[in-house]
């Protein structure tokens, strides 16, 4: 009888398509010791006072670093390229605290977009010379030469179809980036 | 990292060992026990306008089964019998979806039909998945009065590095299902725990072990257990 068990996955075996290459693309966890310097000294600069879980991001044109750490209530990811130069700082704000003119033109924009649609998530990035980042985040001062741009995930539906995009904008409200957000495969939470 | 030391290091995977040993070893489960393997294969194919078709294919093997303690359904030794189910799937939203379909099972010599309908709902957290599945089935056969089964069951995914499942990355899945199952004027209830390792190949290949440890007849004194080893691949055409 185990017959009718075996056959079927022989045949299965047999397809090509199963095995096709797939885009590398990864985030994992890292150790501190495998961080370049100039990202350890960054972080150094602040005075963090939970665990910073360090993480590097491979994608098919190069690789960079990500510190994730809590500090006085704000979760922050702070990125760094190859090299351990700081990239941006990101943390998640309510989209409430948004300045009203970009908000109000971010809204405008939905509203053509979508019949309907929800900010999922709302988050601050910010970048500008190191100094300057480490004193926002230390909260010691308030420096204006930062560039801050806000990165929402919007869910939305137009023609019968929700779909969940991620959009960068200026701190004026202009739209610099779009994409849809791919969900990754749920077959082995559903079967 | 290697992926050898991804595993031994990681605390989630102590925890998972942890759980299947206490599972295991429990005084609880001295009222008769059967051991088996449980092997499946899953493959999907995505259709038009948010359609998917899904096959499965599972066997069950028994290995070794406690002394039979009287009144209680011991699953028996050997072959056991083997499942092809087939469901149809609909995205009836960004993170849930609706199917439907039949299962044909092959067992001592004879075919027994199950009808099955579900719906699921995903929630993805910073480092989470968590999925939810309410399930119905039907199941008729020629000698016993049809069996009708409602089921609830969570699964939880976590990644073993970085936030998210990667490819060619690990990761662990916890199942818990209650099922209550009603056969003309009886009742019983079951419980799963299914605690799986698991290693993501491709988009499309995902291969799953653990152990799936099942206490039926909750209800009654007749409890039953049995720890299947499972074995999933799921495929992705």
């Amino acid at each position: 009888m185990k017959v009718y068990f075996i056959l079927p996955f022989l045949f299965f075996f047999g397809l090509k398509k199963n095995f096709a290459q797939q885009k590398f693309e990864k985030e994992y966890r890292i150790k501190k010791e495998q961080v370049p310097k100039d990202a350890i000294n960054f972080i150094h600069a602040i005075a963090f006072d939970h665990k910073i879980k360090w993480y590097k991001e491979e994608r098919i044109a190069g690789y960079s670093y990500e510190a994730k750490t809590p500090f006085r209530g704000v979760k922050y990811s702070i990125e760094f390229d190859a090299k351990g130069k700081i990239e941006d700082v990101e943390y998640e704000i309510f989209w409430a605290v948004v300045p009203t003119v970009p908000q109000q033109k971010m809204i405008d924009f939905f509203d053509k977009t979508f019949q309907k649609w929800r900010i999922v998530k709302t988050q601050v990035h910010l970048n500008g010379p190191p100094q300057a980042l480490i004193d926002l985040i230390n909260q010691t001062s308030i420096p204006q030469q930062l560039v801050t741009k806000y990165e929402l995930v919007v869910k939305g539906r137009k023609e019968q179809q929700s779909q969940m995009m991620e959009y960068l904008f200026s701190d004026k409200g202009t739209l610099e980036k779009q994409a849809k957000i791919v969900f990754k495969s749920t077959d082995h939470l559903e079967y | 990292m290697s992926l050898k030391a991804q595993i031994i290091l990681n605390t989630k995977v102590k925890i998972l060992l942890l759980l299947t040993g206490i599972l295991l070893y429990s005084p609880v489960w001295s009222q008769g026990a059967t051991y088996g393997i449980l092997p499946s294969l899953n493959i999907n194919k995505a259709l038009k306008k948010d359609w998917r078709i899904n096959l499965k294919i599972e066997g069950r093997n028994s290995l070794h089964t406690t002394p039979r303690v009287e009144g209680h359904n011991n699953a028996g030794q050997g072959y056991l019998q083997t499942d092809y189910a087939f469901l149809v799937s609909k995205k009836v939203g960004l993170n849930n979806s609706l199917s439907g379909g039949f299962l044909l099972r092959y067992k001592d010599q004879k075919l027994i039909h199950r009808f099955m309908q579900q719906f699921t709902l995903f929630k993805k957290y910073a480092t989470t998945r968590w999925a939810h599945r309410f399930a119905m089935d039907q199941t008729k056969s020629l000698t016993d009065p049809t069996k009708y089964r409602i089921r609830y069951r969570t699964t939880l995914e976590f990644p073993l590095s970085g936030t998210a499942v990667d490819v060619k990355e690990w990761y662990l899945k916890v199942n818990n299902e209650w099922l209550n199952t009603f056969q003309t004027r009886n009742q019983s209830v079951e419980w799963r725990f299914v605690p799986l390792i698991g290693y993501k190949f491709s988009e499309r290949n995902k291969l799953e072990s653990g152990i799936d440890f099942r206490k039926d007849h909750l209800n009654t004194p007749k409890q039953n257990n049995t720890f299947w080893l499972n074995i999933n691949w799921y495929l992705i055409l």
